[in-house]
């Protein structure tokens, strides 16, 4: 069975948290979750999956932002 | 303001929401600087890595369970178990004209405490430039130093090595050539390896005091530096002056020293476990140096006409030329510029011992001028010192051999120059010409530096014509020759 680590933030909902499992099931198959709480990601989510790792969290995108308009 | 606010705006609107993905490894080994990541797949060889907190490192070592790699920074922030992601890039440096009068460290950032806004980024290891891309070196470079500008000259797109012992005036003949490239267009840049942080402060303290700086671009890792800092800190300064070139310009690289490279070299080599050859150097440390001095060349009009000259320093342990690192240098480089200590405390600096020194570019890329009047020196020089040592012995000699003596005194005197003097073409030309013409025969030693001070200053209001004819263009005329022995005689007349 995979076996894929959850990041997200306290205040996401256990609805969301329970669709982004359903949807990574939909494509990788039957997958162990564990779910870490993390609040300096502020919002979003980070998927780690093996060696991969796959991130949606705000704090990240608003680095890449920052980075963008800093150019 | 409110520009501002909608421009921000806009971009803000414009920005597209994208996940991140990429790959991200664990620590399972670290210390002295080397970590070993397990599972990182998809790394490429030299790409970067960072690390939590900030901390970035190079993959050198790509093995099936994982990747070796070095740090950057002091390691004490990572651990085993830190995360690991790869960057994608290889190690890359900041170029361009807002690096002049800079210093940076090996990966870009600034020393100086201002801020650094660079937007062009080349990789730090280049491949050297194809043998159709060269054309042969015919420029001179002039370094203000008589000595060597007469008997070893170096032309722009050579690699001419300085070696020496500890304390010969190693880097002070470098320094004293990047102040003399001001107002000839030729950029410079300044590569400090293991050096002591006082020593390059001492170097920019030379260089901004001799208005130098403008011109100069300044890398450095300092011995306190990681090894991984200050093996990569020759290849960024090249990368830097391959940027320059690439404009059509001419630069000149100091690499102050490979022998401190080399051995960060090892230190990291030896660190990845990679196998010890001889003095423990590892096997492909001769082309470490090799790939780095292949960089520097005189590249083709197609290609913009720009070209590297190249000064790698090599410090030796008691004038053993024949170590292994000075061999491999020696035979990479188009010459040498030797320096002696015993030559040094016997107060004949720049120390440079004109029988091992060479520049095997040689005359072509001297002026014309400066070779109508240097062509006989390293014959007379040579021929001095073997009858010095006859003379050694106290014993009668004929009046040939009295003269001959003599005007061998009189060359190694007027050789002598103080650090941060440079000659322009013109007191170089008129000097050896002054000597040619035997006007130093009867000057003591003691008063010769005055005297080649009265005869510039003489020469300044005698025929500033010529000056400016051979300092503009190099060459000289008959005419111009014959206003000289004139100048020289009315200067012996008036003493």
């Amino acid at each position: 069975m995979n076996v894929c680590k959850v990041t997200v933030a306290s205040n996401m909902s256990d609805e969301t948290y329970r669709y982004i499992c359903g949807q990574f099931e939909k494509k990788f198959g039957e997958t162990d979750f564990t779910k870490l709480v993390d609040d300096s990601i502020l919002g979003g989510f980070i998927l780690r999956f093996g060696a991969g790792v796959y991130d949606l969290s705000l704090a990240a995108q608003l680095k890449v932002m920052e980075k963008e308009l800093k150019t | 303001m409110s520009g501002i606010s909608e421009f921000l705006k806009n971009r803000i609107e414009r920005y597209r929401f994208a996940p991140i993905s990429y790959y991200s490894g664990t620590v399972s080994r670290v210390g002295d600087g080397v970590v070993r990541v397990a599972s990182l797949p998809e790394r490429r060889y030299g790409e970067l890595l960072e690390f939590e907190n900030g901390v970035f490192g190079m993959a050198l070592e790509l093995t099936e369970d994982g990747v070796g790699a070095v740090l950057f920074d002091a390691d004490e922030t990572v651990s085993v178990g830190s995360a690991v992601r790869g960057t994608g890039t290889v190690a890359q440096m900041p170029v361009g004209d807002l690096l002049l009068g800079r210093v940076v460290d090996p990966i870009g950032r600034p020393l100086d405490g201002r801020p650094l806004e660079a937007n062009t980024f080349w990789p730090a290891e280049r491949s050297a430039p194809a043998i159709i891309d060269r054309r042969p070196v015919d420029t001179p470079l002039q370094t203000g130093i008589l000595a060597i500008d007469s008997m070893i000259p170096i032309g722009r797109g050579q690699r001419e090595l300085i070696i020496g012992d500890r304390q010969t005036g190693k880097t002070t003949i470098a320094v004293d050539a990047i102040m003399n490239q001001k107002n000839t267009g030729v950029l410079c840049v300044y590569c400090s390896i293991g050096q002591k942080a006082s020593t390059v402060a001492g170097v920019i303290e030379t260089l901004s005091a001799a208005d130098a700086m403008a011109h100069t671009v300044v890398v450095s890792a300092t011995a306190a530096a990681s090894p991984a800092m200050q093996y990569l800190a020759p290849y960024c300064a090249c990368t830097i002056a391959e940027f320059f070139a690439a404009q059509g310009k001419d630069v000149l690289v100091v690499y102050d020293d490979l022998s401190k490279h080399a051995v960060a070299y090892r230190t990291m080599s030896l660190l990845l476990l990679r196998p010890p050859g001889r003095e423990a150097y590892p096997g492909d440390v001769f082309y470490l140096h090799s790939r780095l001095l292949e960089r520097s060349a005189c590249l083709s009009l197609e290609k913009g006409g720009g070209s590297i000259t190249a000064l790698p320093i090599v410090e030796t342990m008691a004038g053993n030329i024949s170590a292994y690192i000075p061999t491999n240098i020696i035979s990479i480089t188009d010459g040498q510029i030797y320096l002696e200590s015993e030559l040094f405390h016997a107060d004949v600096r720049p120390a440079v011992n004109t029988g091992l020194s060479v520049s095997r570019v040689g005359r072509a890329a001297q002026y014309p001028a400066m070779r109508a009047v240097s062509g006989t020196l390293r014959i007379e020089l040579a021929q001095y010192r073997e009858m010095a040592v006859f003379a050694r012995f106290g014993s009668e000699v004929d009046a040939a051999t009295k003269t001959l003596l003599t005007r061998g005194e009189n060359l190694i005197n007027l050789l002598k120059q103080n650090k941060a003097s440079p000659y322009s073409v013109f007191d170089e030309v008129f000097l050896l010409l002054a000597y040619d013409q035997n006007l130093f025969r009867t000057t003591p030693v003691r008063a010769f530096s005055d005297e080649i001070k009265r005869l510039l200053v003489f020469a300044d209001t005698a025929c500033p014509a010529v000056k400016e004819r051979i300092n503009g263009t190099g060459t000289m005329t008959e005419e111009d020759w014959s206003v000289l022995i004139d100048v020289l005689k009315r200067f012996e007349a008036s003493a």
